[in-house]
């Protein structure tokens, strides 16, 4: 009984194409007078890609395995004493997916700076020198916006970051922090989609990239999909396994910002759930919202972690 | 590259230094913006002030742009537009400059558009917006106000819509519009400004003092940003020129208002802007004009008298991903709006 092109781990669109084309198993793509018709509807890369999902099996590890790769995993600190307290003490760790849920002007796009800011500083301050790809699906993205998040870090931190004394920080630091931030624009999901698809490509060519920030990823489905709910869902669940791919793959942090829900009818309440429901969290290592107070400063919840116990704190500053 | 976009950063000054400084530079290209605040809060006036500025040249934080204003409620107010037009390019740009420029040609670089009804708007959106944009020239999109046909059920046939059904269209629509403007944002090298109305919220505050920004009542709300945090952003500064703005804004945003449209429109837009006004007086004018009469008793305490109070209104970015909170007190004149410090004695 051969295999079903279903069960291989490839992306949906690949399945359809084959199964559209008449290969409903791996059988019926094995043999090899066969494998010449294969190029007439895919393209190299995608027969490889099936050659190397066909004969894989799916692995199976033992939880001591698992636990040693947690051990060794990486963390970069958020410069942020109290939502580094909230997730346990580390940061933000690598090879793992972290939901962040926020509401209009709730401060998403500083988080999401910083967070890139900070982990490009070097190991003796918490950082892992790593560059970061910055998604921007909303128009977020500013560069003065970064200039100015890239000052909160630097004079926020008891130790100066700076290399003269004085408060201004030097021009080159500011763009050596910045250096590490390569900024994609997508506007629509098949964009997104496309993007993630072809991040083994970025990966090379980005050396030294080590952090993901999706800001955010609820509206390009949102915009694309307009009414449709379920065509919403279906395509964020495949996101989802492919972001879990990534992060474990290439060792990177994914953060993904969502958009709170909002309670229809009652505006008042503070929504810490997303719109998208849970399809992220469910992949998220930990899941967090972010929430500005009236009085300026912001309030920060970790509301589910896989690692750490649940807890909130408030922050002066971004 | 993030550096790389460092020209990205284009922006329509509103003619006063003090309040661009407020918005983080102004009116940002590929941006979307909201203006919304309570009827006859300035939005129209400010806009029409963005739209003469957008057409300065860049010397004096223009774009020498054209612009596309879309008019929803009532005839577009061509008048006062006129009457801007001399004052305002006087003030920014000096009598020079301002004698040797025709208003009329200020007038002629304005397309201004008129619906009636969301059909003939949308419809619009779909055809005439783009084909008016690909012309290339246009830097700024004013639709005043977005909220017009959008927050009543006022076609026929849909009276006996539930409610639940007019707010998923509404969205529906929201979404789809934000869509295209955020492309079309990017696309022409343009930022769009909406205006928005504001609604009544009954409902209370959280009981830890948050809030959802733009969307609740806000009964204990002190002014964001303000006072207590040690950070030496200029916002605070800017703030602690007076230090009686916190009391006189708590008892502001008291009155329960928020933007219409929902949260999924306040999701759509980058910057809010928000405009207040409200009878009262600073204390330093008040502490002058008692110590004029001879009265030494404690400011803090007494409420002015009537016959002293004035309108006083006030410009707050409410958020922005570009720039900090920050509120501006400002004054109208015929020149459109423009920054007021209070000197204290």
């Amino acid at each position: 009984m051969s295999r079903s092109v279903l069960s291989l781990r490839l992306p949906v669109y690949l399945q359809t194409k084959l199964i559209q084309n008449g290969y409903h198993t791996v059988a019926d793509f094995d043999e090899s007078p066969l494998a010449e018709d294969l190029s007439h509807f895919l393209t190299q890369s995608e027969v490889r890609s099936l050659a190397s999902a066909a004969q894989a099996q799916p692995p199976a590890h033992s939880a001591w395995f698992i636990r040693q790769q947690a051990r060794t995993r990486s963390y970069f600190s958020t410069r942020l004493r109290q939502l580094d307290a909230l997730l346990g003490g580390g940061g933000i760790p690598l090879g793992c997916l972290t939901e962040v849920v926020g509401e209009a002007g709730g401060g998403q796009t500083e988080l999401c700076l910083r967070l890139c800011l900070a982990a490009r500083l070097p190991a003796a301050q918490g950082g892992l020198g790593i560059d970061s790809v910055y998604i921007d699906t909303v128009g977020s993205f500013s560069y003065c916006g970064a200039v100015q998040a890239a000052h909160r870090l630097c004079t926020s931190q008891p130790e100066r970051l700076t290399d003269e004394n004085g408060p201004e920080l030097s021009s080159s630091l500011v763009t050596s922090l910045l250096d590490g931030i390569h900024v994609f624009r997508v506007y629509a999901a098949h964009e997104l989609m496309a993007l993630l698809y072809s991040f083994d490509q970025i990966a090379s060519h980005i050396a030294q990239v080590g952090l993901v920030v999706v800001n955010t990823i609820s509206w390009p489905f949102l915009a694309s999909f307009t009414g449709n709910i379920a065509r919403r869902q279906v395509l964020h669940a495949e996101l989802a396994h492919l972001l879990s791919q990534i992060a474990s793959k290439h060792k990177v942090a994914i953060v993904l910002v969502s958009q709170a829900k909002s309670a229809f009818g009652r505006s008042n309440t503070p929504s810490s759930s997303s719109m998208d429901g849970d399809v992220w969290t469910r992949v998220a290592a930990n899941r967090m919202s972010l929430q500005r107070r009236p009085d300026g400063g912001f309030k920060i919840a970790l509301t589910a972690s896989t690692m750490h116990p649940s807890g909130e704190a408030f922050i002066n500053d971004i | 590259l993030a550096s790389e976009l460092k020209d990205d950063d284009i922006w329509i000054s509103t003619g006063d230094r003090e309040i661009d400084k407020c918005l983080g530079g102004g009116i940002r290209l590929g941006s979307m913006v909201e203006v919304v605040g309570e009827s006859a809060s300035g939005k129209t006036q400010l806009c029409i002030q963005l739209a003469i500025s957008a057409q300065l040249p860049e010397a004096y934080g223009g774009l020498d742009g054209e612009v596309i204003y879309i008019s929803t409620e009532g005839p577009f107010p061509v008048n006062r537009l006129g009457s801007m037009v001399y004052p305002l390019v006087h003030r920014v740009c000096g009598e020079d400059y301002a004698n040797s420029v025709d208003p009329s040609d200020f007038m002629q670089r304005i397309q201004v558009a008129e619906f009636e009804s969301m059909e003939t708007m949308f419809h619009a959106f779909d055809y005439k917006v783009p084909a008016l944009l690909s012309t290339g020239n246009v830097r700024l999109m004013i639709v005043d106000s977005i909220a017009a046909h959008l927050r009543f059920n006022t076609s026929d046939e849909d009276i006996g819509q539930s409610p639940m059904t007019f707010y998923k269209e509404r969205s529906d629509s929201l979404v789809s519009m934000g869509a295209k403007f955020k492309r079309w944002a990017n696309e022409y090298n343009c930022a769009f400004v909406f205006i928005n109305q504001v609604t009544d919220v009954f409902t209370g505050g959280h009981e830890d003092g948050t809030r959802s920004v733009g969307y609740t009542s806000r009964p204990d709300l002190s002014l964001p940003g303000h006072g207590n945090s040690n950070d030496s952003d200029s916002s605070t500064e800017l703030l602690s020129s007076t230090a009686d703005m916190s009391t006189e804004f708590a008892a502001l945003v008291t009155r329960k208002k928020a933007p219409a449209l929902g949260a999924v429109w306040s999701n759509i837009i980058d910057t809010r802007i928000m405009m207040y006004q409200r009878r009262g007086l600073a204390q330093s004018e008040f502490r002058l004009a008692s110590e004029a009469q001879g009265d030494s008793t404690d400011q803090a305490t007494i409420e002015p008298p009537s016959h002293l109070l004035r309108t006083r209104r006030w410009i707050e970015n409410a958020f922005s991903p570009w720039a900090p909170s920050a509120q501006c007190e400002v004054v109208l004149d015929e020149s459109g709006f423009q920054h007021i410090s209070h000197v204290n004695v």
